[in-house]
C-alpha cells in the first residue's frame, strides 16, 4: 500500500512501480478504445500516473485503477481539445524500425503481429461505434468490473448496467456477423 | 478481477459468448504485446519527470506569494524624511511580514531541492494559491492605499504635485504597477 508517509517512501515507490507495470497497458487499451491514437493513449496514461503520483496515497487498488481510467480518458480528451483548438491535427505514425522486415522467400510477407494489430484496430473501431453508455459499460465489463461495481462507478442501477451490456453485446454481435472483423 | 462475476448471463439475452471472446482475447493480446515491448523503467522515469514538472508550478505560486508580500512590506531606504512621514507603520507588523517572506523563501528552497514529488504537493499548491488570493486582496485593499500616501509624501519632498487631471484611481494604478515589479526573479529591487 502506498501511503505517502516519509518512512515508507521506498516501499511506496516500489508499490507504485509495481502498479505501473500492472495497469499501464490495460489503461492504454482503454484510452485507445475511446478513440485515441497509440501516441495519444500513451501520453494520457503517463499524465494520469503523474497525477496519481502527486496525489499520493493508494488505499484501494481497485478504486485506484478505476480512478486512473477516468483520469486517463479526461487527459486524452483535454489534449485532443487543446490540439483542435490550436489547429493541430493528430497523426499516428509508424517508426521505420516498427515495419516488418521483408521476407526474401515471399512477395507478400505477412507478419503475424501485423495481422494482430489489424484485428485490434477492427475491435477498437467496433467499440468506438457503440453508444457512449454502452461502450463505457462494456469496456468496464472487459476490464473485469462486476455489475455492482459498474453500477456504483457510473451511478446507475444494476438493471441499467445489464441492459446496456446486453444491448452492446447484441450490437457487437450483429457487426461481427456482418464480417467486419479481420482474421486475428 | 473475475470476469465470471461481471454479469449474470441469465439476466439478459444470450447473444453468444464467442463474439465477446473476440474482445477478451484481443484485449489480452494487446496488453501482452504492450507489456512485452514497452520500456517500463523509461516510462516510470517519465512519470516522475512529469510529476516534478508540475512542482515548478508550485514554485511559481511561491514566487507570486513573495511578490505579494513585497507589496505589504513598507519600502526601506528611499522613503520620505521622518519629519514628513505619517504615523509610521507598526514595526511588529512589518517584522512579521519580513519573517513570513523569509520562511516562504525557505519553503521554496525545500520544495525545489526535493528529489521527487511529495505526495502532498497538490494540496500544498491549493493552499498556496488560497493564501496568495487572500494576501492579494489585502494588498489591494490596504497596501495600495498606504503606498499611495507614501508616494504623495515623496512628491511633497521633491516639490512635485499630482496633476489636477490625474484621478486618484490613476495614481493608484501607477503605484500598483510600480510596486508589482519590486520582486523579480528572487531578488528584491528598489521601487
Amino acid at each position: 500500500m502506498v501511503d505517502g508517509s516519509g518512512g515508507e517512501a521506498a516501499d511506496g515507490a516500489e508499490v507504485f512501480a509495481e502498479l505501473y507495470r500492472k495497469y499501464r497497458s490495460p489503461l492504454v487499451w482503454h484510452v485507445r478504445s475511446q478513440g485515441a491514437t497509440e501516441a495519444e493513449a500513451h501520453d494520457a496514461v503517463q499524465e494520469a500516473f503523474a497525477v496519481a503520483l502527486r496525489a499520493g496515497g493508494i488505499d484501494d487498488q481497485r478504486a485506484w485503477y478505476a480512478w486512473l481510467r477516468t483520469v486517463s480518458v479526461r487527459s486524452f480528451l483535454h489534449a485532443r481539445r487543446a490540439s483542435y483548438g490550436s489547429g493541430q491535427v493528430s497523426v499516428e505514425t509508424v517508426a521505420p524500425s516498427d515495419l516488418p522486415e521483408p521476407a526474401p522467400s515471399s512477395r507478400f510477407p505477412v507478419d503475424e503481429s501485423v495481422g494482430e494489430k489489424l484485428h485490434e484496430e477492427d475491435v477498437m473501431r467496433l467499440l468506438r461505434g457503440l453508444p457512449a453508455r454502452q461502450r463505457e459499460v462494456f469496456c468496464m465489463h472487459l476490464d473485469g468490473f462486476t455489475t455492482p461495481e459498474i453500477a456504483d462507478r457510473l451511478g446507475i442501477h444494476q438493471t441499467a448496467v445489464r441492459q446496456n451490456l446486453s444491448r452492446a453485446r447484441r450490437l457487437l454481435q450483429s457487426w461481427i456477423g456482418e464480417g467486419v472483423l479481420s482474421e486475428p | 478481477m473475475n470476469h465470471d462475476d461481471a454479469v449474470d448471463s441469465n439476466d439478459f439475452e444470450d447473444c453468444g459468448d464467442s463474439g465477446e471472446d473476440h474482445f477478451h482475447h484481443t484485449r489480452a493480446r494487446f496488453i501482452a504485446r504492450n507489456d512485452q515491448s514497452f520500456d517500463f523503467p523509461a516510462g516510470l522515469a517519465d512519470v516522475f519527470t512529469r510529476a516534478v514538472r508540475a512542482d515548478d508550478a508550485i514554485c511559481r505560486q511561491v514566487d507570486r506569494l513573495l511578490s505579494i508580500l513585497s507589496l505589504l512590506e513598507p519600502p526601506t531606504g528611499a522613503g520620505p524624511s521622518p519629519a514628513l512621514a505619517p504615523a509610521p507603520s507598526p514595526a511588529p507588523a512589518a517584522e512579521h511580514v519580513r519573517q513570513a517572506r523569509e520562511l516562504i523563501i525557505e519553503f521554496r528552497s525545500i520544495i525545489a531541492a526535493t528529489p521527487r514529488p511529495h505526495p502532498d504537493r497538490a494540496r500544498l499548491g491549493t493552499l498556496l494559491a488560497s493564501v496568495s488570493d487572500h494576501l492579494e486582496s489585502a494588498a489591494l485593499a490596504d497596501g495600495i492605499v498606504l503606498m499611495t500616501q507614501l508616494d504623495r509624501i515623496r512628491e511633497m519632498v521633491r516639490g512635485e504635485h499630482t496633476h489636477p487631471d490625474q484621478t486618484n484611481d490613476e495614481s493608484r494604478a501607477t503605484t500598483t504597477r510600480r510596486e508589482a515589479t519590486t520582486w523579480s526573479g528572487g531578488t528584491e529591487t528598489e521601487a
